[in-house]
């Protein structure tokens, strides 16, 4: 079981390798957020338990077009930042007199793969990336970023489970959106087996909970 | 401060039974409210406080914004009801400086360079007040600021001393406050040891002050020690 | 500050009211979860807490000694108010009442006023120039959907949960209460939201975020309306509206029940 640590608890006095969520000061390495402690030979680091999506090079976020300007779209990703996705980062080239916003007008939703984060914080994905899509049609779930660790599991076991057992598609941007798309039905069961995980993440054995889980909603319906 | 007539210690109690050392009874409580990113209820005696974080977000309006740092700001309100005489909603003096004075106690423990150009909110919302709001509130806020996930190098923990009939008490209540001799709000950064808010109102002589002081660190103290139990409580599992 | 949401979640969330059912769980006439808390605060005359689902409202009482307006010269004067504070959502803003906090507080008042639930009359001191003035307060916390029913409700029994302070010699003394505020009707506001072509109560905010309509209506103890409004850009049917109606006194009834203490 990993300690849960409080902002400005002494971690430790030994000189280790810094991951996130800690910070040396004043000959010490302390907590500088809330959440659970990862002590490992020489490195240590806090895994939050709460908090605002920070943008990382190389994430898949699921973002919401807000702007649709004549060269790039502005997303929103749920962060601090908002991200740009530049129109030549669209996964094919403007046809005749197409205009970015007959591409993709506000409101759509896209997952994107950030390709660049700048010192300034300017935040700059591309649709042009195996994986990353337009999403047509489904639901929306808002979860704490924090979880998504937890809900696609160690090499996409917990997210293959839900796909799988759950009978929907199923992507989890790493900014704490997952995108669902199914019947109402299974829908609404995902969502619940979700805030489970949410809710339950500390615990053991989640994967082969939330198979019994799903088989039993499902078999209701 | 006035000194009238009344008596506030008697048989060394004070009139709600409390030796001079001793705190109103806390009630603390974390991550109460659905929209907020983190918040916090605290009951300090008669004080009932609601503090509520977002953030870091986007800054509106853009141009308060910092290249290189997070802003924070505080917002502390009285509900029209939570005073004898009703107030009239909006800011009025008081409260803007109060609000001022807290973000500033709340500021020194945030690692601003970590998101430029955001801004902490901070919103609190006294819903009873009974003097000792402002420690109530900041500690509230320290709360809510943990919960949301904000990073920070330490948390805040707040409390005031006073002087009544004379001698120095820890954390004043109403009448207390209306009839005593000073009051000295203080806020902790427990583990940096920093003192990031320091106010004073009254009379205390050099030595006076220092007694005051110390017993108001220490309550701080005792408040860190019961943010970190009102913490362990909701997240250890 | 405004919310995007996402166009494919709208359709969702309107695809699943209109197939009759909710993300929720609810069915189209069922509230979430209300809880009633009364006389939190000593410092007011009667307070309430009101939380229907995520979304919480406290109605607070406070009463003053004032002037009657010329034209009621005998009857104590009611005066709403609601802040949409800050804490209680990203889209809220600091500053003077915006449409929606001052659409809510009227709806409320308008509730109040004209159901008779005070008895106004009972508030004069002196006829033509001093009577009680009942400032109702109401301090939206926690923003989920459906402030109208919530605020109603908190009122209600803020009201209710009211005592006067006493008086002596024109002097208010807060510290002594005794007499409950005359309360003599009860008014419950029911409110629904048209998603697409289906009618569906308390809505969540997700489905308030959706909604092309909504009918907010308040009913009295015999079932009579006593206020009403209609709010968001699209429109009801006669029907509709008329069908709202008769699900809303219904409803109404059930609610009325949660006000006995």
């Amino acid at each position: 079981m990993r300690r849960l640590v409080i902002p400005g608890e002494l971690i430790t006095e030994r000189s280790v390798k810094l991951g996130g969520g800690v910070i040396a000061e004043d000959g010490g390495v302390h907590a500088s957020t809330l959440g659970l402690l990862d002590e490992r030979e020489g490195y240590v680091r806090v895994i939050p338990l709460s908090g605002r999506y920070n943008p990382k090079e190389g994430d898949f976020v699921i973002g919401v077009v807000s702007e649709a300007q004549n060269t790039y779209w502005v997303l929103d990703i749920r962060s601090p930042y908002r991200s740009i996705l530049p129109g030549s980062e669209f996964h094919r080239e403007l046809r005749g007199n197409e205009r970015l916003r007959d591409l993709l007008p506000v409101g759509s939703a896209v997952y994107a793969r950030i390709k660049e984060v700048t010192k300034t914080k300017g935040v700059f994905t591309t649709l042009r990336w195996r994986g990353t899509r337009v999403l047509n049609e489904g639901y929306l779930l808002d979860v704490s970023p924090s979880k998504i660790p937890r809900i696609i599991g160690k090499k996409d076991s917990m997210i293959n489970v839900l796909r799988k057992e759950g009978g929907c598609k199923i992507i989890a941007g790493h900014n704490g959106v997952v995108w669902i798309e199914g019947s109402p039905e299974r829908t609404a069961i995902i969502i619940e087996a979700i805030r489970y995980i949410e809710e339950n993440s500390h615990r053991g054995g989640l994967t082969d909970h939330i198979k019994e889980m799903i088989t039993q909603k499902r078999s209701e319906i | 401060m006035k000194k009238e007539g009344v008596k506030l210690i008697e048989n060394g109690k004070r009139l709600d039974g409390r030796g001079l050392d001793e705190l109103r009874p806390i009630k603390m409580e974390i991550g109460v409210l659905k929209r907020a990113d983190g918040s916090a209820y605290v009951e300090w005696g008669e004080n009932k406080i609601m503090a509520a974080c977002y953030g870091p977000r986007e800054v509106h309006p853009r141009h308060v914004e910092e290249p290189d740092r997070a802003i924070v700001r505080v917002r502390y309100n009285m509900a029209p009801f939570s005073v004898p005489d009703r107030k009239r909603p909006g800011p009025d003096r008081r409260s803007v400086e109060i609000s001022k004075v807290t973000k500033e106690a709340l500021e020194p423990v945030v690692l601003t360079h970590l998101f430029p150009r955001t801004v902490v909110d901070i919103f609190i919302e006294v819903l009873q007040a009974n003097a000792g709001t402002r420690c109530a509130g900041i500690t509230a806020a320290a709360l809510a600021m943990a919960d949301a996930g904000i990073p920070m190098r330490d948390l805040v923990a707040s409390c005031a001393a006073g002087k009544i009939d004379g001698k120095v008490a820890l954390d004043l209540m109403g009448l207390e406050d209306n009839y005593g001799e000073a009051d000295l709000p203080v806020a902790l950064a427990p583990n940096k040891k920093q003192v990031t808010l320091l106010q004073m109102d009254g009379n205390f002589t050099r030595a006076e002050f220092e007694e005051a002081f110390e017993k108001a660190l220490g309550g701080c103290l005792k408040v860190y020690e019961m943010q970190k139990k009102t913490i362990r409580k909701k997240y250890e599992v | 500050m405004l919310e995007i949401i996402a166009d494919i979640k709208r359709d969702y969330i309107k695809r699943i009211v209109e197939s009759g059912k909710r993300l929720d769980g609810r069915g189209p006439d069922d509230y979430r979860e209300i809880k009633i808390e009364r006389d939190l605060y000593k410092t007011a005359e009667g307070s309430a807490l009101v939380s229907i689902g995520g979304t919480q409202v406290i109605a607070g009482v406070k009463m003053i000694l004032g002037e009657p307006f010329p034209d009621m010269p005998n009857q104590g004067v009611l005066t709403t108010s609601a802040e949409l504070i800050p804490m209680a959502s990203p889209t809220f803003e600091a500053g003077p009442p915006k449409p929606p906090a001052i659409e809510v507080a009227r709806v409320v008042d308008r509730g109040i006023r004209e159901s008779g639930a005070i008895d106004t009359e009972k508030l004069c001191i002196v006829e033509g120039e001093k009577v009680w003035v009942v400032f109702l307060d109401l301090h939206v916390l926690d923003y989920d959907g459906n402030l109208f029913d919530a605020s109603t409700l908190a009122s209600i029994s803020a009201l209710l949960s009211a005592k006067m302070p006493k008086l002596e010699d024109d002097r208010v003394i807060y510290d002594e209460r005794k007499d409950p505020l005359p309360v003599k009707e009860k008014p419950i506001s029911t409110t629904y939201a048209k998603i697409g072509g289906t009618v569906v109560l308390d809505p969540s905010l997700e489905e308030e975020q959706v909604l092309d309509a909504r009918l907010t209506l308040a009913t009295v103890e015999s079932g009579d309306l006593c206020a009403m409004q209609k709010g968001g850009s699209g429109a009801f049917t006669k029907e509709e509206v008329l069908n709202t109606i008769d699900r809303g006194i219904e409803k109404a009834k059930e609610l009325r029940k949660l006000l006995k203490v």
